[in-house]
């Protein structure tokens, strides 16, 4: 189906749609803002996790090791009855946050248990490596959610910013144009009528 | 059956000649997986191994580790004079008593079930408890104490109050150290004169590291009551430990201990805790090796080889694991010790 079919040619819908084009338009403009924006978000949230993951993945061989040393020296029967006196566990907190209107999930770790008194001083310090990971794991999953979230929400705003800028708005000038035509048309019309009448009254006289 | 001191003396030192050679033990933690462990395992005195071959291979091994130790104990004790051979059998029966207890509180602590508490426990004969069965199957953690009520173990009932306030176990774990220290030292008062310097000296020194440590992991804490957490205190004194807890700079601290104790605590400074273990092993191995060379021919050389047995057990239990795991022989050999030759 056309973009002008069922278009009533007047002069007051071509003033009502040149106003819409005006206001998508600037809804355009808009979207292209917020989309440059969560592109220079993306882009520096790229790097920043990139960053991260390096150093979680150091931190995590540090933790791994300091694991093994602990079984390595207390054997693992040990290390597995060992753990058992742990009683408590992370409390963590889920909030959801927004940033340019990209909703993602904000964690807060409210406590962590009291690990050392109970534990041996080797599985403690390896203890204490896992929890810092662990602490290191939910900031980088917070950091990815929003990073996929900024990047989910810049692929929709770039079909929003080009489904305006090639059919939409197009389409509504397309409009625009088929109501000036017509109405030019139908102006042209008048004139030779109005011409035309005034001819045959001349000759009549 | 009992037979003569200078007997047992002489069987000991063919038992110590069966324990692996430092190239035994290297040749197994080269082993390129734990199938070639085990067939290296295969050519040493544990000849083939056993066990299931599933996923629960590591603590099957360390099982067998520990029972073929448990067994040298038993064939040695079995043949040592009567003083000596109580002396031994609470030595080292009692340690295991006090961990198999430890392994049940901590169950009970966090309410695991009555099978995975018995699947941890070392299997031993109770020594002072009737029975390991009756104190799993309790209740909760304050009635599985509450059956300890008229063994050495009483003290413990006392300390319950101070694990509720803290929501803690290690009241209760402290205590248990305290009692083996306390229980042993006694003990080495029926043994003659010239061979309790060794027993001594090796819970002495233990005690005092465990001290150190426990004082490292408290470090910054300003409640700290030096009475309730160190009752007993032998080398290292509690002024010593309390400029441990509150040193802000470690190394010093670590520094300023008297020998072996800076020397033992020395990998901390490292950053690598975990060779404490192994360090603290060495000290008690080269404590027997030195009372050993003083008297070829008396209870040190028993002794000794009980100290190399359980060096032995805890190298193989570690080379098991670490096998299983796939860790590299360099990795494998920085914990454990294998000085012997």
């Amino acid at each position: 189906m056309s973009a002008t079919s069922g278009i009533r040619p007047t002069k007051g819908y071509l003033m009502e749609t040149k106003r819409r084009v005006q206001i998508v338009e600037r809804g355009a403009e808009f979207l292209k803002l917020k989309r440059d924006q969560l592109a220079k978000e993306l882009t520096s949230s790229l790097e920043v996790l990139k960053g991260r993951r390096i150093l979680l993945l150091d931190n995590l061989k540090e933790a791994y090791n300091a694991l093994t040393a602990a079984y390595l020296s207390l054997g693992p029967t040990e290390v597995k009855s060992q753990t058992r006196s742990i009683k408590k566990t992370l409390d963590l907190e889920v909030l959801p946050r927004s940033v340019m209107g990209v909703v993602y999930p904000d964690v807060k770790i409210i406590s962590t248990p009291e690990i050392a008194a109970e534990l041996d001083i080797t599985l403690a310090h390896a203890a204490e490596k896992v929890y810092e990971i662990i602490e290191e794991l939910i900031q980088l999953a917070e950091f990815e959610a929003r990073v996929e979230r900024i990047a989910d929400e810049l692929g929709t705003t770039n079909r929003k910013v080009n489904a305006l800028e090639n059919y939409v708005i197009p389409d509504m000038k397309h409009v625009i144009k088929f109501i000036e035509d017509k109405l030019d048309e139908e102006s042209m019309e008048e004139l030779v009528r109005i011409k035309l009448i005034g001819g045959v009254k001349k000759s009549a006289r | 059956m009992n037979l003569g001191l200078g007997y047992v003396v002489l069987r000991t030192h063919a038992r110590i000649a069966d324990l692996l050679t430092k190239e035994q033990m290297r040749t197994l933690a080269e082993a390129t997986d734990i199938d070639d462990f085990l067939v290296k395992l295969e050519t040493t005195p544990y000849g083939k191994a056993e066990v299931e071959a599933d996923e629960r291979l590591a603590l099957n091994l360390e099982k067998m580790f520990i029972k073929k130790f448990t067994e040298r104990i038993e064939e040695i004790v079995k043949i040592t004079p009567t003083k000596m051979g109580k002396f031994l059998h609470a030595y080292f029966d009692f340690r295991f008593e006090v961990l198999n207890i430890k392994r049940i509180l901590r169950g009970k602590f966090t309410d695991s079930s009555v099978e995975e508490i018995s699947e941890s426990l070392i299997p031993i004969e109770p020594y002072i408890v009737k029975s390991y069965n009756e104190i799993v199957t309790a209740e909760n953690l304050k009635e599985s104490v509450m059956k300890l009520k008229g063994t050495s173990y009483q003290s413990l009932i006392d300390k319950l109050d101070l694990s509720e306030q803290y929501d803690a176990l290690w009241p209760l774990e402290l205590e248990l150290n305290y009692i083996y220290a306390r229980n042993i030292l006694k003990l080495t008062e029926t043994l003659p004169r010239r061979d309790r310097h060794i027993v001594n000296s090796l819970v002495k020194y233990e005690t005092d590291v465990e001290n150190v440590l426990i004082a490292i992991k408290r470090r910054g804490k300003t409640d700290v009551d030096l009475d309730e957490i160190f009752p007993v205190t032998y080398g290292i004194s509690k002024e010593d430990l309390r400029k441990v807890i509150d040193a802000t700079n470690l190394n010093k601290a670590i520094d300023e201990l008297q020998p072996p104790y800076n020397e033992v605590l020395a990998p901390i400074k490292t950053g690598d805790i975990a060779l404490v273990r192994a360090m603290l092993r060495k000290g008690k191995y080269e404590a027997a090796t030195k009372a050993r060379a003083g008297d070829q021919f008396g209870f040190n050389v028993i002794l000794a080889f009980l100290v190399y047995s359980e060096i032995e057990k805890d190298n193989l239990v570690g080379l098991a694991w670490g096998k299983v795991q796939g860790l590299s022989s360099e990795d494998l050999m920085k914990y454990i010790v294998i000085p012997w030759d």
